[in-house]
């Protein structure tokens, strides 16, 4: 089973994973996991400090349990930069500091590093009214680049395809011709997905009215250093990943907000797309890079209904909308030791799936703690 | 007149023509305070009802919680300091009728509308008419608010709107004057007896160690002599905005502060930190679980399980002061 550990700074809950529920499992990685939030409580998602927090709780996870595996990954750059408006010349600085952690814990752990760059950002150039059509649009969160349309009138249909910034509208039916996928993909899909051109994001329902400064960009390639191997697309990086790990310990290490431009390390040319649809920073890229399958392969589409996976019954209540952990993760696949933190809260557990995996709890902001997951 | 008294609240600001008060939201047009963005929110969102919060009000349904921008405190601690202690004009950018917000309740499954990320006194007119064509529709309507309106107003928000929520910060003077910047608790308090005459009334507290934790015994004192079965949600606040460097508070503390105001008020909740184990409803008589709930951070919580039957406990069949019964179905619009 999966033991969640809350960790609220000196208060600690253990609960089951899968119910929410409060259970008394004692386990040596339970204790392990229990020292290691408490030793760290999370500084918040706005300060560059949360990259340290990563690297920090890493080398102390790492020295309590000594895995082969580990997952790591960075988020503070991608956080701060949304929020706050950028000249530019700060970022060569926080990549610079931002990779020296990197190096730190790689350094400190001899492990070998696998580093993907998850792309750069952009300025926010427009939004994209939804809240006007007759029919139920979904555009879900912070960072909305794509958004659902549920029985649009033909109006809607109209109004839509001619919007500044819209991209293209697609049904169902022409979406699922084109990149197959999962009946699960389809059966919570809408009946039209809606994609922004790169910079706009929708507003409407459900849409964060925090000011926003940057946005991902979309990009066809992302970078990837690897002394282990070669791959050309990012689901091939979980089999990479698994072939080093017969011979040596071994890394895998996201960041979120570098791109190709501002990798500072020899990189290749990683493809980041699916046909027309380009990943950007989020569960679809995580999880492809994690289990080499694309994002249709699982049951959550673009422009879902959020509420439809928030209910009584609804396990998993703290990873969002799965509502099962994904099982060809590489932590799930590897038979050896594993672990991870990451201060992408949600993601880091989903994707990682290793033995003991460490994010900070933090919701639209606001930091709540540390969360561990843990497998016993 | 050149200009004029606001009425809507307790600060009672000097308007000119064109010119602003204290929360930014109203302005002097000659002969009246009126709205300066009527009818225009920050944001709306499909919430758990349980997440606004309220307990014992249409327990398992899905409210339309709209957001506005502007306020009449200025807490230092404040969560939404974003929205509430920001220029109202770029903030304001949805401009929806009533008929449109009453819309988007049904298209999305909710079953009332809500008001709770900012102050509802600062577009109350506004509120006011969407209160009134939204229960005509059947949807009604709720608030969050910090109780610091004009009696007048109190009254009129008694009647306008089905369940309120007040925060009730603390019941001291000075923790007012100095960390909300208004003189006075008493108001708060008189409005929250207004108030509780005309409609279902919770009551919230946001503790903040060292400051107001003190109070908790008085403030429990005060809510049972309003209304001995009132939902009292705690919060172990996380400061923010000018305070964003103090300390949390030690829930052990908190809660062990609570234990005594437990024996007093039966429905006292205890949340803000995920994993928070009270925060479901448990029958005072049979301590049956009425309402289970899971927090996943915030101040509210996610309902699990339900044992409510026409109002009562299931297991033992005390009455119970929660408005009413849970769905049997989820979220499920047109």
């Amino acid at each position: 089973m999966e033991v969640g550990l809350l960790d609220v700074v000196e208060w600690q809950t253990r609960v089951d994973f899968r119910t929410g529920q409060p259970v008394a499992v004692q386990h040596p990685r339970l204790d392990i996991a229990a020292q290691v939030c408490a030793a760290h409580p999370y500084p918040g998602d706005m300060t560059m400090d949360g990259a340290r927090w990563v690297t920090d709780t890493a080398l102390d996870l790492n020295a309590r349990y000594e895995p082969e595996f580990f997952f790591l990954d960075y988020a503070s750059m991608y956080l701060q930069s949304l929020f706050k408006r950028k000249d530019g010349s700060g970022d060569k600085a926080q990549v610079a500091a931002l990779f020296a952690e990197i190096q730190r814990f790689v350094d400190a752990t001899g492990f070998e590093p696998v580093i993907v760059g998850l792309g750069g950002l952009m300025p926010l150039r427009g939004r994209i009214e939804t809240i006007d059509l007759d029919g139920l649009a979904s555009a879900s969160g912070m960072n909305t680049r794509f958004a659902g349309m549920f029985a649009p009138s033909p109006r809607d249909l109209g109004v839509m395809t001619e919007r500044e910034g819209v991209e293209r509208v697609v049904s169902r039916e022409d979406f699922r011709a084109e990149f197959g996928g999962s009946d699960a993909f389809y059966a919570t899909s809408p009946d039209y997905f809606v994609l922004a051109q790169p910079g706009y994001l929708f507003r409407g329902v459900n849409v964060s009215c925090r000011t926003l400064y940057n946005v991902p960009e979309p990009s066809d390639e992302i970078p990837l250093y690897s002394a282990v191997g070669t791959c050309s697309t990012i689901i091939d990086v979980p089999a990479m990943i698994l072939q080093s790990l017969t011979s040596r310990r071994t890394a895998l290490i996201l960041v979120e907000a570098v791109g190709c431009e501002s990798f500072p390390l020899p990189y290749q040319r990683l493809s980041n797309h699916l046909h027309w649809y380009r990943y950007c920073m989020g569960p679809g890229q995580y999880l492809a890079l994690t289990s080499g399958k694309h994002f249709v392969d699982y049951p959550y589409p673009p422009g879902y209904r959020l509420e439809l996976f928030e209910n009584e019954d609804t396990p998993y209540p703290f990873s969002g909308v799965f509502q099962e952990m994904p099982n060809q993760t590489i932590g799930r696949r590897f038979g050896g030791r594993s672990a991870a933190v990451g201060n992408r809260s949600i993601l880091t557990h989903l994707a990682a799936g290793t033995d003991i995996a460490i994010e900070c709890f933090a919701r639209g902001l606001y930091s709540h703690g540390v969360l561990a997951m843990v497998r016993v | 007149m050149s200009g004029g008294v606001c009425g809507f609240c307790e600060r009672r600001c000097r308007l000119e023509v064109g010119g602003k008060g204290y929360c930014q939201t109203y302005t002097w047009d000659g002969e009246q305070t009126v709205e300066r963005f009527s009818h225009r929110y920050s944001c709306q969102f499909v919430n758990h009802i349980e997440g606004v919060p309220f307990y014992h009000f249409m327990p398992g349904t899905w409210t339309l919680n709209l957001g506005g921008a502007g306020c009449n405190f200025d807490c230092q601690y404040c969560s939404n300091a974003y929205v509430a202690r920001s220029d109202p004009e770029p903030l304001l950018s949805y401009h929806l009728s009533p008929q449109k917000v009453v819309a988007l309740a049904r298209q999305y499954g909710c079953k009332s509308i809500s008001f709770g990320i900012n102050e509802p006194t600062v577009a109350w007119p506004t509120l006011r008419e969407l209160s009134a064509v939204a229960e005509q529709a059947g949807y009604p309507l709720g608030v969050l608010t910090n109780g610091y309106m004009s009696s007048d107003v109190a009254v009129e928000m008694g009647k306008a709107c089905r369940f309120v929520n007040v925060s009730l910060k603390a019941i001291t003077d000075s923790f007012y004057q100095e960390r909300a910047g208004v003189p006075s608790c008493e108001v708060v308090m008189r409005n929250i007896e207004i108030l509780r005459r005309h409609t279902h009334v919770e009551v919230s507290t946001p503790i903040v160690q060292g400051l107001n934790d003190a109070d908790i015994p008085a403030i429990a004192r005060f809510i049972a002599s309003v209304d001995g079965e009132m939902a009292w949600h705690v919060f172990r606040l996380l400061p923010e905005y000018k305070m964003a460097d103090r300390e949390r508070p030690r829930i052990q503390d908190v809660n062990a502060a609570l234990e005594e105001a437990r024996q007093l008020l039966p429905f006292v909740y205890f949340a803000n930190f995920v994993g928070s184990q009270w925060v479901s409803t448990l029958c005072p008589d049979c301590h049956n679980a009425v309402i289970e709930r899971i927090n996943l951070g915030g101040c509210g919580s996610r309902p699990r399980a339900y044992s409510l039957k026409n109002g009562k406990c299931a297991s033992c069949g005390r009455p119970m002061p929660i408005e009413g019964d849970p769905p049997n179905q989820g979220a499920g619009g047109e």
